[in-house]
């Protein structure tokens, strides 16, 4: 499902002839048709063409914001697990702090902050969303620390680092990259909430958020203009959800 | 004559408990649990010492302290000629290579991700041992040594039985070309005809390798087939230590009494010698003088605000209890 | 009518997985007649936990009984509807499990759950605690009087198993299934706990069928065994014959991996490991690890035969068991 998301983004210029943002008054408002297959919005653009591109945002908007806190917070965490004392306080008090506001709260206030914008959302999201991961590492280091296996690597002289990242953080991460995958979903919802609320991209970036927040206006004489962006955001959800599913078997070690 | 490999004097491991607020308020006594409480012995290169003791004891966390898993709270740990106690991390690492351990539970010894010859590959490479062009061979020689074929390294742990994993776990341990291995319970977690599979190979290794080892145990019967001297802890003590022989035809301690009467034996019911009741005391709050004294048959009451120590009565074997006789 | 206790006919329990069918029990016989200890002895794997688990019928699905039969008191317990079986189990037959804090109510009193075994109306009375005290100190408590409104996790280990004990007898149970009940504990408390059942079992007249896995605890404590592998009974016979002269390699073979503090000959470790519960075929499932097999043994459905009076063995070479089995050995030693 993701490999049909993942090709419809980058092949969007040759699948459409169509210009996602030149306006064409002419064809205003056109229900989906054999030459509109999802209609046209209430600037004549083709509503297809645009999910098309969209997807290409969004896609983009979610792996680059969600890279960076999961390799900072997988380490964070792995780091705050192991060690523990007073530089687990420090990344746990962190934690709960970003953990008092809600996350959506948050990356509005940030980005309302910043400005709106892609660089402001990527930025937003990271810093919000490392958390998440580095609690869920931690967890995993924490249990597994009091295996067997870290006495007696302990016992082998191996560092404290060698522990943590070629023992410990592979152990700990295949649950992390599970739940990287649904996270994405919540970064396609963001993004368009934020672009709903118009904190997010400007227009006539055809992003799915906006598109949606712009049709809503015209729903009852154009429902097309909403709604099919609306099922591209329940379609990456799906697509993402079983990407995880597929992830957590492959990830899975021969014996575990 | 070169003296032993391992001298042990008056080692103490307190874990100390988490205090509340409260606690602190009102200024109560910290308290902590006394797992190692001043133990002493030495073990000659090439011997075998048997440390024996129920749950509780102190036996684990001894040799965990032996292995400068946890830092040693007093006491000295004599290695040849330098006291492992007072070295930082640092001066430990060339140590750690002439000393390993074989642990207990199968399941948890190895790390389920790695394969089992990257494993081995990994220990011989921090540790500069042989070429990057003969390791592969010689963690092919490791496993041929402890029973498993060489193709058996490409697997990953889970694919193995508890037997193999401890059999791995073993070769990971020689890697290094230890002197002293130090076995927790490494046959504790395995079935009964698996056990005797890895004793047999303990026993094997030991004799090729020239090993020095300290074997920790809850079941006398092992211990037995293994050791040369057997060092009995009670409560964070040691109250009994003999050469194996000695011990098991002499026992003198009432402690040790009780245990070789509550082994439910395979060979002819033996006498029932020694029963005792109640429970093993809490480790916190320890007893007074004797700390076997609430559980004693031989109780006098010298025991209980008398600490044994112990005496040489007869050569080599030393009791820890007022009431023992030569 | 006489009552012919707990007997157990060719039992066989099944579970489908999504590798195939594990045959966790293959086909077990043995009877343990009123007032009777019997052990059940084998390694993991074996089946002696899913054969006490069948003969309540507290299996976990998928795992469920596919033939044989149980019966007690002459009445057939596999085919029992369960609102029947419920009133067996407990007053007929007990349970006594391995790992006493999973099996004991964290969150109540033990006085409460001693006395919620007790049969009678459920109000609590002076009387009940007066049963309840002396059913702890029956089982070795001491000053139970005080350790009523303890709760499970204020025990050691050792209590919570005799506080189980207790719950259990409360019900005066014709027969107990004990489920390695001292295997978790130290080897002294282990002693005690197996003085004190033994002295009930007699006291009580109690059939007892206890399982484990450690050859010394069943010569002490029972009058017969059954050392059970890879789902089946392979030797049935009294106590001290079983030991004095085993008739299956397998017997022989467990005798001689346990180390004993009164020799120090060496052991006789049996190689191999035990075999996959899946698909196993026909013939000896012992055989690829056993030095005195042949091409026989290889081959179709071996019974429990009688090699001896009241000796079972499921050896179609058991005559030779015993002669050649130690050269056998001595060979593989040296």
């Amino acid at each position: 499902m993701l490999l049909v998301m993942i090709g419809a983004s980058l092949l969007a210029p040759v699948l459409s002839s169509y210009n996602p943002v030149t306006q064409n008054l002419n064809t205003m408002l056109l229900p989906p048709s054999p030459s509109h297959w999802f209609g046209t919005d209430n600037y004549g653009r083709d509503v297809f063409t645009r999910v098309l591109y969209g997807s290409g945002i969004d896609l983009r908007i979610a792996v680059l914001a969600l890279i960076f806190p999961f390799v900072f917070g997988a380490i964070a965490g792995a780091v705050a697990g192991y060690v523990g004392g007073w530089v687990d306080v420090v990344v746990m008090r962190a934690v709960d702090v970003f953990t008092a506001v809600p996350f959506l709260v948050l990356v509005i206030a940030i980005v309302a902050f910043l400005g709106p914008g892609e660089t402001n959302i990527l930025i937003a999201i990271g810093a919000v969303e490392w958390i998440v991961f580095a609690r869920l590492v931690r967890g995993e280091v924490l249990r597994d620390k009091n295996l067997e296996y870290v006495a007696a690597l302990r016992a082998l002289g191996f560092s404290r680092w060698r522990i943590i990242l070629r023992h410990l953080l592979p152990n700990a991460v295949p649950p992390a990259v599970v739940f990287l995958a649904s996270d994405v979903v919540l970064v396609i919802l963001t993004t368009s909430s934020l672009g709903f609320l118009g904190l997010g991209l400007r227009p006539p970036a055809p992003e799915w958020g906006l598109m949606i927040s712009e049709g809503r206006t015209f729903i009852y004489t154009g429902w097309w203009a909403a709604a099919m962006p609306g099922f591209a955001c329940m379609y990456a959800g799906i697509a993402f959800i079983l990407l995880g599913d597929g992830l957590a078997d492959v990830l899975r070690v021969r014996g575990q | 004559m070169p003296g032993p490999l391992l001298s042990v004097r008056n080692l103490v491991k307190h874990f100390p408990l988490p205090r509340s607020p409260l606690d602190v308020l009102r200024r109560a006594a910290p308290e902590a649990v006394h797992a190692v409480d001043g133990v002493s012995f030495d073990i000659a290169r090439g011997r075998t010492l048997g440390l024996v003791g129920e749950s509780g004891c102190g036996k684990s966390t001894l040799g965990r302290c032996l292995l400068r898993l946890y830092r040693p709270d007093e006491g000295e740990v004599w290695f040849e000629s330098v006291d492992l106690a007072r070295l930082d991390e640092h001066g430990l690492l060339p140590y750690r290579s002439r000393m390993q351990v074989v642990l207990q539970d199968p399941y948890s010894s190895l790390d389920p991700r790695q394969s089992v010859g990257s494993a081995l590959l990994e220990v011989l490479t921090v540790h500069r041992i042989g070429t990057p062009a003969d390791r592969w061979e010689r963690v092919a020689r490791l496993l041929a040594q402890v029973g498993l074929r060489p193709a058996d390294a490409r697997k990953h742990p889970g694919e193995f039985s508890g037997g193999q994993r401890q059999r791995i776990g073993i070769a990971r341990a020689l890697a290094v070309g230890p002197e002293l291995l130090v076995a927790d319970e490494p046959v504790s977690a395995l079935d009964v005809s698996i056990q005797a599979q890895i004793l047999d190979l303990l026993l094997d290794l030991r004799a090729s390798l020239g090993l020095t080892m300290i074997f920790i145990s809850h079941d006398l019967r092992v211990v037995r087939y293994l050791s040369d001297e057997v060092a009995v802890m009670y409560l964070g003590k040691i109250v009994e230590n003999a050469p194996a022989a000695e011990l098991f035809a002499r026992p003198r301690h009432p402690y040790t009494l009780a245990l070789l009467s509550a082994i439910p034996e395979v060979g002819e019911t033996p006498k029932a010698m020694v029963e005792i009741q109640g429970e093993p005391s809490s480790a916190v709050h320890v007893p007074s003088g004797c700390r076997f004294h609430p559980r004693c048959p031989w109780k006098v009451e010298r025991c209980t605000h008398e600490v044994p120590q112990l005496r040489e009565l007869a050569p080599g074997h030393w009791v820890a209890c007022h009431e023992a006789t030569a | 009518m006489t009552d012919a206790g707990l007997e157990v006919e060719h039992l066989r329990v099944e579970i489908p997985t999504r590798r195939g069918v594990v045959q966790a029990v293959r086909d077990v016989t043995f009877a343990v007649p009123p007032g009777e200890a019997v052990a059940l002895v084998g390694e993991s794997g074996s089946g002696k936990s899913m054969t006490c688990r069948a003969i309540v019928r507290l299996l976990h699905p998928p795992a469920r009984i596919t033939g044989g039969a149980i019966r007690f008191q002459g009445r057939d317990l596999v085919s029992l509807p369960e609102r029947d079986l419920e009133h067996i189990r407990g007053t007929g037959i007990a349970m006594v499990f391995q790992d006493p804090m999973s099996a004991l109510n964290p969150v109540l009193t033990i006085e409460r759950q001693v006395a919620e075994a007790l049969p009678g109306e459920r109000r609590s009375s002076a009387a009940r605690r007066q049963r309840v005290v002396e059913l702890l100190r029956q089982v070795g408590i001491p000053d139970a009087a005080r350790r009523l409104r303890a709760y499970p996790h204020q025990l050691s280990g050792g209590q919570r198993q005799r506080v189980m004990l207790a719950i259990v007898l409360a019900r005066r149970p014709a027969v107990l299934l004990a489920d390695e009940p001292t295997t978790a504990l130290d080897v002294t408390i282990q002693a005690q706990i197996l003085r004190e059942l033994g002295r009930l079992q007699r006291q009580l007249s109690m059939g007892l069928v206890l399982v484990t896995h450690d050859l010394g605890v069943v010569r002490q404590t029972v009058h017969r065994v059954a050392v059970m592998y890879a789902g089946q009974v392979v030797e049935l016979a009294p106590t001290e014959e079983l030991f004095a002269r085993p008739r299956h390699p397998y017997t022989v073979g467990l005798i001689g991996s346990v180390p004993s503090v009164d020799r120090s000959t060496p052991l006789t470790p049996i190689p191999g490991a035990p075999p996959d519960l899946i698909g196993l075929g026909d013939g000896c499932a012992f055989a690829p690890r056993c030095a005195m097999a042949s091409r026989e043994c290889l081959h179709g459905q071996i019974p429990l035969d009688t090699v001896a009076p009241d000796h079972w063995s499921r050896c179609i070479k058991a005559h030779l068991v015993g002669r050649t089995q130690s050269a056998g050995a001595a060979a593989q030693r040296s």
